[in-house]
């Protein structure tokens, strides 16, 4: 067949429309590829209803995907921005599956947002997805029906810049808000349970192309019943009478609020399993023993009850843990068999005391529970023979703890031999052991600890390991076993519980092993105040809408614009806010940020209870004997909070004050007097149902409430503050001999000297000079002693009429450097040859700045060049470019790792210190000459200091080297 | 008044940050630095940047309208700076943008290649540094012949003791004239400092 013109066209034609078909297959087959795969979303087991779970297979490695991008919505068509999930690009995702937990809260509007929706980068004008949601609270009203929303706003903001809002002013008794808008807050957003929501998963890569995203996916959060306790211990106290318990919580606890522990009948296992499958029928087959609060997990884990007989009738007792949430659903532990143990078998009772944390600004608290803490970390063999040992050790000790001397004293374990005993006076965490001639070290040591120290610590207060020979390690490490006097503590914790003045609650706070002898507690100023939104409000013309949160869902309603009102869209939380705990009456009074609301509320309160205390006292006279006693009670409660508010000091204060502003303030005030103040509590536990509390600390039968205090000043700095001092008092006895006409000796400096000469030589030539300041920020001094120089050498420029070009590194030293130079120009008479191009902002990238500089000096060609400041890698590359140019060259710095290349390359050298007394050494000023020689004399001040400290550590004195600070 | 009123700004300022270094007081480190102080720094750090723009721009544009010598150099500045700025302005400085592929691609490699101009220029150094000029010098090229040879596998087939003699000479001779001139660069700059809070030294307000 002969391939004529026309065969030939359709053949290409065919071969291109074959070719285009392929090519768009194979785009469409690369498009799916990187559309992430295997999309879910679920809920999320045993949580309180507000959580979903997404799952996705990641994209294989040679995609370069950097993040998956999480996006969510109320709708399918419109979904937000929520989180990032950074992978590595090189590594890629090891496991099939991903997972993505919204279970927290999330920012739904933000000062950071754009106020207005703007679409995702790549996406279509018709595309779903959207960056973070907008910044406008019209908008977010629309999801008030389906979050649960949260205004995190500044102290400062809620309390002193919200507006009242009233839902409806007319109103007999009105209901009023305050009012945040969108720029004063952040809205955080929780998910409802039973409420839809949309996600979808987006790939990105290295080159941050957004990939097409997975199938929009739909979930429902429900509220679950709980994950059961993984264990429960308990012990049958035979001697006391008492039934211990203790657990342990499951991973999700946020949701949990009650624990019950019930004692069960003996039952086959597949009706024990029916059981745990039906917790709600408990309550008819077991025996109620105790119950009580769990707070998200966050309160005391352990429980003591009465026994019902004697201990025999425990023998074939078992016991289960019920953990109920907030929405009554609960589950039932693996039943626990209790440990029949005495009194002598519990734990020492820990004595505890808390002390403010010294030298900070007020947050910390440390609650101390032992003597100081010293133990081995680890061992490092340092020669071949094993025989000699770098021994780490570590001591855990309070800041009020001192510890002057540690022995440790090495024994054999097989022979109890004494082998080494080391007194270690500078603490510095190391010790070095030398094992005699033909020890194995393989057999170990035994290593006995003791101390001296303040205050003072027992004799008799020693502290046993065992090392043991690690094959994996080849070295001799520290067994898990921990002796305190005989007595191996490893196993045994000290939890730290606190409690608030206006709580009865105790709360953990952290749970620390016996390596621990006292922790600290942070307790931080509040800056922050979180408030549950209620509604939002927004003006509509002449209108002001409301959309309020109500039991039945929102509600929106509509009414008059009052003169008052805040047009712009806020967010409504409550305007009520805690102000002072009174601790006679033990009553927390509250109040409103607002002056006309907080006088209502008072009032109100007081009337209230004067209504409660007639309508109780009416029922007097009705009542049993044992409801009398329940009646006088709850008289007493209502009449303490009429005393609360109508006696309290501060309460009356706040009354009285003239305007909202200072009562606000001092409601803060008082807020944070009470609120920052608590109580601790230490529970030593086996963690298996063996605990004892601590004693409360109390003082006038009243709990003690510890607040920490913010100090004026730090004690570790006395002996800079001294030091510093002395110093100035030395600067001042030279400057004023200087001044009264003393002539001080300054040795000759080569580089200063030859400045002028320098100068000279560049005017000789009719050539530029070059000063260079180096990469000094405004804060390094190398950088103000630079500044000096300059001015000098501008002056002699001005003078000679030799141009001085001045690039600078930093553009805030610009500015400084042109005044410089120009008051130099004006100080000789020659203000007409200043010209401000010449001292110019070169760039702040190192090596651009190189580049820079070396070009203007070989198309300048420089005559004399001036490197005084701080530098670094650069410095090196400038002056061999200068040197090859043929110019004089001064440099000085105090970056000790370019002197060297600045003594080779440049013709003077200002090393360290030098550059400092350049200024003053050209000035030749009594005062300036005065400091300089102040420096001498304290540097010999400090030279004797280092000689005498040397010479006492020598003498096992460490005193003066404690007493120096270490940085 | 023209030189008292940033003095006294200087003075007042220096003992503030004075105080700030003896106090760890909440009203210091938390309401004076990090709720005042940080937030005017960065504010007021961007103005400075603006200043520094300026000037690099006039002192170019001069450089173009006098003709000075390689002046046409200047429009590469004005062509560069607007590219930057519109790439990052309009596509983000993010990775995958052209802010950051020239970043990547044309001042990494530039900045890379002046860094490693610093091997030669360290040997051309070094070559100065070693003539055995003078018996300072002398010592100096065989401290330098010795701790080299210890980096070197040669060095440890030469003598064992090598390593040993090298670190020695690290770790005492060196470390103490190093530690030597880091307590004057210590001391001078705490004398620095004081003079300025003192008003002594003025010079780098210029004039005297």
């Amino acid at each position: 067949m002969r391939l004529d013109r026309r065969r030939l066209i359709l053949t290409l034609l065919a071969l291109f429309v074959l070719l285009t078909v392929m090519a768009m297959t194979q785009k469409q087959e690369v498009k799916d590829d990187n559309v992430v795969a295997d999309f879910q979303v679920s809920d999320i087991p045993a949580d309180d209803g507000t959580g979903l779970m997404l799952s996705w297979k990641p994209l294989d490695r040679s995609k370069r995907i950097i993040e998956y991008r999480v996006y969510r919505g109320i709708k399918p068509d419109q979904l937000f921005f929520l989180e990032s999930i950074q992978v590595n690009p090189k590594s890629g995702v090891a496991s099939d599956q991903m997972f993505y937990y919204d279970n927290s809260v999330s920012e739904i509007s933000d000062v950071s947002f754009a106020a207005s929706m703007k679409l995702e980068k790549g996406q279509p004008d018709q595309g779903i997805l959207y960056r973070d949601p907008p910044r406008d609270l019209k908008f977010t009203a629309t999801l008030l029906e389906k979050f649960q929303l949260i205004s995190l706003a500044k102290r400062s903001h809620f309390y002193h810049k919200s507006k009242e809002v009233l839902e409806d002013p007319e109103a007999e008794e009105v209901t009023s808000y305050a009012g945040l808008k969108a720029n004063q807050q952040t809205v955080l957003g929780m998910l409802k349970p039973g409420e839809t929501y949309y996600y979808t998963v987006v790939a990105v890569d290295e080159r941050q192309k957004l990939h097409p995203h997975a199938e929009v996916q739909s979930g429902i959060p429900l509220p679950n019943a709980p994950d059961p306790s993984p264990a429960l211990y308990s012990v049958v106290m035979e001697d006391t009478g008492e039934l211990r318990f203790e657990w342990e919580y499951p991973l999700y606890k946020d949701a949990l609020a009650q624990y019950r522990i019930w004692q069960m009948p003996a039952m086959p296992s597949e009706t024990w399993k029916e059981l745990r499958r039906n917790p709600e029928v408990v309550n008819g087959r077991g025996k109620l023993i105790a119950e009580g609060r769990v707070g998200s997990g966050n309160l005391e884990n352990y429980t003591k009850a009465e026994m019902q007989g004697d201990a025999s009738s425990y023998q074939n007792a078992v016991f289960t843990l019920e953990l109920i949430d907030y929405y009554g659903a609960s589950s039932l532990s693996p039943q626990s068999t209790p440990r029949f143990l005495s009194e002598k078998d519990l734990p020492a009772q820990t004595k505890f005391w808390v002390e403010d944390k010294p030298n900070d600004k007020g947050d910390r608290l440390t609650v101390g529970w032992d003597h100081p803490i010293v133990f081995v970390v680890k061992t490092t063999s340092l020669n071949k023979e094993n025989s000699r040992l770098r021994v780490n050790y570590q001591l855990n000790k309070t800041e009020n703890q001192e510890v002057n001397d540690i022995w440790f004293n090495f024994t054999d374990p097989e022979t109890g031999a004494e082998i080494a005993k080391i007194k270690e006076f500078y603490l510095d965490d190391i010790i070095i052991l030398k094992l005699p001639e033909g020890y194995d070290f393989k057999k170990g040591l035994k290593v006995q600890i003791t101390m001296t120290g303040e205050p003072k610590i027992p004799e008799d207060y020693v502290i046993e390991q065992n090392l043991e020979y690690d094959p994996g390690m080849m070295a001799l490490l520290p067994s898990k076993s921990l002796y305190r006097n005989d007595q191996d503590v490893s196993r045994i914790y000290n939890v730290v519980y606190r409690k608030y003045m206006h709580s009865p609650l105790w709360r953990l706070v952290l749970r620390n092993t016996s390596f621990d002898n006292s922790m600290d507690v942070v307790v931080p100023y509040g800056s922050q105040v979180q408030k549950l939104v209620q509604g939002i409000s927004y003006a509509e013309g002449d209108s002001l809408i409301l959309h309020i949160v109500g039991p039945t869902g929102v509600e929106r309603k509509a009414r008059k614009l009052l003169p008052d009102d805040r047009r712009a869209p806020v967010t409504l939380m409550s305007h009520e806010v805690d102000f002072v705990w009174d601790v006679e009456n033990e009553v927390l009074v509250t109040t409103s940020i607002f002056d006309k609301r907080a006088r209502e509320m008072h009032a109100k309160t007081i009337v209230d209870a004067e209504a409660q205390i007639a309508e109780l006292t009416a029922r007097k006279t009705e009542a049993d004997p044992a409801e009398l006693d329940m009646i006088n009670a709850q008289i007493a409660r209502h009449q303490a909070v009429i005393n609360a508010y109508t006696q309290n000091e501060v309460v009356q204060q706040a009354l009285s004050s003239h305007t909202n502003r200072h009562r606000v303030n001092l409601v803060l005030k008082a807020f944070d007097n009470f609120n920052r103040s608590q109580t601790f509590k230490v529970v030593r536990t086996d963690s298996k149902g063996l605990f004892v509390e601590s004693e409360p600390e109390m003082e006038d039968g009243h709990l003690v409430y510890h607040k920490p205090i913010s100090n004026w000043f730090d004690n570790n700095k006395y002996v800079t503050l001294f030091a510093t001092l002395l110093f100035c008092l030395i600067v001042v006895v030279f400057v004023t001999l200087s001044r009264r006409g003393r002539d001080f000796y300054i040795r000759p400096i080569a580089g200063l000297v030859e400045i002028d000469n320098a100068i000279g030589r560049a005017t000789e030539m009719g050539r530029p000079m070059l000063y260079c300041m180096g990469h000094g920020s405004i804060s390094d001094v190398a950088t103000i002693a630079s500044m000096g120089i300059l001015s000098l050498v501008a002056k002699r420029a001005a003078e000679y009429d030799t141009k001085l070009i001045v690039p600078c590194y930093d553009y805030i030293i610009m500015p400084i450097a042109q005044e410089i130079v120009r008051e130099a120009h004006y100080a000789v008479g020659r203000p007409d040859t200043y010209d401000r191009n010449n001292v110019f902002y070169l760039t702040n990238v190192q090596f651009a700045y190189v580049a820079g500089v070396n070009g203007i000096m070989i198309r300048e060609r420089m005559a004399t060049n001036f490197f005084l400041g701080y530098f670094s890698a650069e410095a090196l590359l400038m002056t061999e470019t200068g040197n090859a140019v043929g110019a004089v060259q001064i440099a000085g710095t105090d970056a000790v790792t370019q002197i060297p290349f600045f003594i080779t390359t440049c013709d003077y050298t200002l090393i360290g210190e030098e550059l400092y007394a350049a200024s003053a050494y050209l000035n030749h000023e009594p005062m300036l000459l005065g400091t300089l020689k102040a420096q001498d004399y304290f540097k010999l001040i400090i030279l004797t200091v280092v000689i005498i400290g040397a010479v006492l550590s020598s003498f096992e004195i460490t005193g003066l080297t404690t007493l120096l600070p270490e940085k | 008044m023209k030189k008292t009123i940033p003095l006294l700004i200087v003075i007042v300022g220096g003992l503030i940050w004075v105080v700030w270094a003896f106090s760890p007081h909440y009203v210091l480190q938390e309401v004076f630095y990090n709720q005042f102080y940080l937030p005017w720094a960065y504010a007021s750090a961007s103005f400075a940047m603006l200043l520094g723009v300026l000037s690099l721009t006039m002192m170019h544009s001069n450089k173009i309208k006098m003709r000075a010598p390689k002046w046409q150099y200047s429009y590469f500045f004005f062509a560069s700076f607007v590219i930057t700025c519109l790439a990052g302005f309009i596509g983000g400085i993010q990775k995958g943008g052209l802010f950051m592929w020239m970043f990547e691609n044309v001042q990494m490699p530039m900045s890379a290649t002046m860094f490693s101009l610093l091997a030669f220029y360290m040997a051309s150094a070094a070559y100065k540094a070693f003539r055995a000029r003078s018996p300072e010098a002398t010592v100096l090229l065989i401290a330098a012949i010795v701790v080299m040879l210890a980096q070197v596998p040669l060095g440890v087939k030469l003598s064992k003791h090598l390593p040993t003699i090298s670190q020695w000479i690290l770790d005492v001779p060196n470390l103490a004239s190093k530690r030597g001139i880091m307590l004057g660069v210590g001391l001078g700059s705490v004398a620095t400092s004081l003079k300025i809070l003192l008003g002594i030294e003025r010079s780098y307000l210029g004039g005297d």
